[in-house]
C-alpha cells in the first residue's frame, strides 16, 4: 500500500484514524499530519526560531510519532502526546545546537538573519535594524516567554492553547506575555534592558 | 495610561487654556494631564508597533510539508526490513522450544522409542504445520519429561 494515496478530508476523530492506521491503512496517517503539522511546526519554530530547522524537526517528530504509534494510548488525547514528542525532539536539537545570539560576535548569525529576511514581510515598513532589535529582544527573554510571545502574537494561538502546549495554566501564560511584552518593547525601542 | 477624558471637556478646557481664562492651577493641571496623555499614547504606539512586528513573523510551515513527511516515512519503510509479527522474546522462546524438541526427539529415539509422530523416521523432513503444532503441545505438556530427556542426552554425550 502506498502512503501517498489520495484521501479526501476526513471528519474521523484522531483515535479512529490511528486505529485504522495501525490496522494497515497507512494513508490515514496523512490526515493526522495534515491536521497537526502546522501547530507542531509553530510550536517548534517558537523554540528554534529558524524556518528550515523547524521544518526538519517537524519532519523528525512525525516520523517518531509514526514509529511509536502502536505505543499511543487511544484513551488519551492525541495532540498533547504529539506535543510532548515535539518538545523533547526540539529540546534535544537545542542541546546539540543552541540558538545563536546576535550580540555575540563569536556566534553564527546566519539563522537569525535568515528569519529577518524570510519571515518578516513588508520590510519597507520596518527598517532592518528595528527587526534585528526585535529578534535580539526575543532571544534575550527566557525560553518559555519567547515561546509564549511567538505563539500568541506570531502564530495567533489562544492563551488556553499555549497553556496546554507548555503544560502550564492560563494565568502563567498571561504573566509571561505581560513580562515578555514589556521587555521586548524596551529592546525594540532601543532602551537599555535591565 | 492617563484617565480618559471626555472630548467635550478637553475641547472646552483647551479653549480656556489658550484664551488664558483658566486659573494658574487649572492651567497647570491641564498641561500635566496633556503630557501624561501624550506619554501614554506614545507608550501605546510603541507597544502596538512591537506587537505588529511580532505578528509579521510569519510562522507558517512551508507548502508541501505534509507530503514531504509522508514521502520520508514511505522511504524509511522501504529501507527497513519488514517487521516480524512476533516480538524478539517470542522468537527466542520459540527457538528454545524447538531446540528442546529437537534434542528431546533425538533422546526419545535413543532412550524410549515410542511410536509418536516426532520419532517417526519420515516426520523430520515432512512434518506438517498440524504435526508441528501437535509436537509443540506435547512439548509443553511433557515439559518435565523433556527436561529429563535433555539431561540424559547430555550425560550420554559426556
Amino acid at each position: 500500500m502506498t502512503l501517498l494515496t489520495f484521501s479526501p478530508p476526513t471528519a474521523l476523530d484522531d483515535a479512529e484514524l490511528i486505529q485504522r492506521c495501525l490496522r494497515g491503512e497507512k494513508a490515514m496517517f496523512k490526515h493526522l499530519v495534515d491536521r497537526y503539522s502546522t501547530r507542531i511546526y509553530q510550536l517548534v519554530f517558537s523554540m528554534v526560531q529558524h524556518t528550515h530547522t523547524a521544518e526538519d524537526i517537524t519532519q523528525d517528530i512525525f516520523i517518531k510519532v509514526y514509529q511509536q504509534l502502536h505505543r499511543y494510548n487511544l484513551k488519551q488525547p492525541f495532540f498533547p502526546w504529539v506535543t510532548t514528542i515535539a518538545k523533547n525532539t526540539a529540546k534535544s536539537h537545542l542541546r546539540k545546537r543552541p540558538l545563536p545570539l546576535l550580540n555575540n560576535p563569536n556566534e553564527d548569525n546566519s539563522e537569525i538573519e535568515n528569519i529577518a529576511s524570510t519571515n518578516l514581510v513588508e520590510e519597507t515598513l520596518y527598517d532592518s535594524q528595528a527587526q534585528e532589535r526585535l529578534l535580539i529582544g526575543i532571544q534575550a527573554l527566557k525560553p518559555e516567554i519567547q515561546q509564549a510571545l511567538l505563539l500568541k502574537h506570531s502564530a495567533e494561538w489562544t492563551c488556553e492553547e499555549i497553556a496546554k502546549a507548555l503544560n502550564t495554566n492560563v494565568n502563567t501564560i498571561k504573566t509571561w506575555l505581560k513580562r515578555g511584552r514589556e521587555k521586548l518593547i524596551s529592546h525594540y525601542n532601543g532602551e537599555t534592558d535591565s | 495610561m492617563t484617565k480618559q477624558q471626555p472630548p467635550e471637556w478637553w475641547q472646552e478646557t483647551a479653549q480656556h487654556y489658550w484664551d488664558g481664562t483658566l486659573s494658574p492651577q487649572e492651567a497647570h493641571d491641564f498641561k500635566e494631564a496633556l503630557e501624561k496623555d501624550f506619554q501614554a499614547r506614545q507608550a501605546f504606539e510603541k507597544t502596538q508597533q512591537t506587537l505588529d512586528s511580532l505578528a509579521k513573523i510569519d510562522i507558517i510551515p512551508p507548502a508541501g510539508l505534509s507530503d514531504r513527511i509522508m514521502t520520508t516515512i514511505q522511504t524509511l519503510e522501504k529501507q527497513q526490513p519488514k517487521q516480524s509479527l512476533f516480538s524478539a522474546n517470542t522468537l527466542k522462546l520459540a527457538a528454545s522450544l524447538l531446540l528442546i524438541i529437537g534434542i528431546a526427539g533425538v533422546s526419545f529415539s535413543k532412550l524410549e522409542p515410542t511410536p509418536n509422530k516426532i520419532n517417526q523416521p519420515h516426520s523430520q523432513s515432512t512434518m506438517s504445520d498440524q504435526e508441528l503444532e501437535t509436537a509443540l503441545i506435547e512439548a509443553y505438556v511433557s515439559w518435565e519429561q523433556l527436561e529429563e530427556s535433555h539431561r540424559q542426552f547430555n550425560e550420554e554425550l559426556g
